[in-house]
């Protein structure tokens, strides 16, 4: 009986001490890829602003060699237009040949006043490089707004998560 | 004696063919970071943003902008130094070759190409129900908002 019993206690300790190196294991996982998903989220994120002193078009220039992955792109805008304006994405590939070459351009209305729109998303890949260009339909004369345009690459957190 | 000479003699010519080596590939290395290409294609429309990362120049010097290729439509080259519209040149609808240079204060130039007319009111314009935002609505292409097929070549 008194042998069972030291069985018994030298298995509830190994199983304990399996037990807590695998929690320790799983937490040290769980702090590795959030951060991982921090660094890359950061290195993904690309943002440009559109002030008073803009007149007629402003936008951002992304190259592919800048982005770390791709599987999507998700963009925000944010703010307020002074005058009826476009938004403009093009998706571009680099190929050095005609058949190689293609690009994919969505154009959006962003009417005189307040704009919120967020996680507008496209597919994109690696190898494209992305023109983001805010175009005001006036003329130069006039300002064109202030609004913050974020864009940003890679599946969300929820994606990973749940999708 | 002898012998000693000649090792001597195989050293430097060997430490001379590696300086000239060296400076060779540093030249070819240089002379790449200095020329940036950028190609669009005849989808590319209304309007399209090139820049070159990290395009900071120390002091003001001259770039020379080389546009090649073919316009569709009448547009217009823009440089932007950050928020000021810096330069403009009207892009003539046929073959296009034209080098421009340009007058670089010393802060990152980014170059816009635009087509002449905006077509805001564009018909098929229609909302795009599944990006559920505000005030933003999803406008169909035209064929007038095509800007053409051309490569820019950037040197500094």
């Amino acid at each position: 009986m008194k042998r069972i019993n030291k069985f018994l206690l030298l298995f509830i300790k190994l199983i304990g001490v399996i037990v807590l190196i695998l929690l320790t294991g799983i937490t040290a996982a769980a702090i590795f890829f959030a951060g991982r998903f921090a660094l890359d989220n950061a290195q993904n994120t690309y943002s440009f602003r559109l002030s008073e002193q803009d007149r007629l078009v402003q936008g951002i220039y992304i190259p592919s060699k800048q982005r770390k992955s791709t599987d999507k792109i998700r963009i925000s805008i944010e703010g307020e237009t002074h005058q009826d304006c476009q938004f403009i994405l093009t998706t571009l590939n680099p190929g050095h040949t005609d058949k190689e070459q293609y690009a994919f351009t969505r154009k959006f209305l962003l009417p005189k006043g307040t704009v919120s729109a967020r996680n507008i998303s496209y597919d994109s890949y690696n190898d494209e490089n992305v023109s983001i260009v805010i175009r005001a339909a006036e003329n130069e004369q006039n300002p064109m707004g202030n609004l913050k345009v974020t864009v940003k690459y890679g599946a969300s957190l929820f994606d990973l998560l749940f999708l | 004696m002898k012998s000693v000479l000649y090792t001597k003699n195989v050293i430097a010519i060997g430490f001379l063919l590696a300086l000239v080596f060296t400076s060779c590939s540093n030249q070819k290395e240089d002379k790449s970071r200095d020329t940036y290409h950028f190609f669009a294609n005849p989808l590319a429309s209304t309007a399209m943003v090139f820049s070159v990362p990290e395009y900071h120049v120390e002091s003001p010097q001259t770039t020379k902008l080389t546009i090649r290729g073919e316009i569709i439509n009448e547009s217009r080259l823009l440089v932007k130094r950050e928020h000021i519209n810096e330069w403009s040149a009207k892009l003539p609808k046929g073959l296009i070759d034209t080098t421009f240079s340009i007058s670089n204060p010393g802060e990152a130039l980014s170059f816009y190409v635009l087509t002449g007319n905006s077509q805001l009111s564009a018909p098929g314009g229609q909302v795009m129900a599944d990006h559920a935002s505000e005030g933003i609505t999803y406008l169909a292409g035209t064929s007038s908002d095509r800007i053409g097929v051309f490569e820019i070549i950037v040197k500094r």
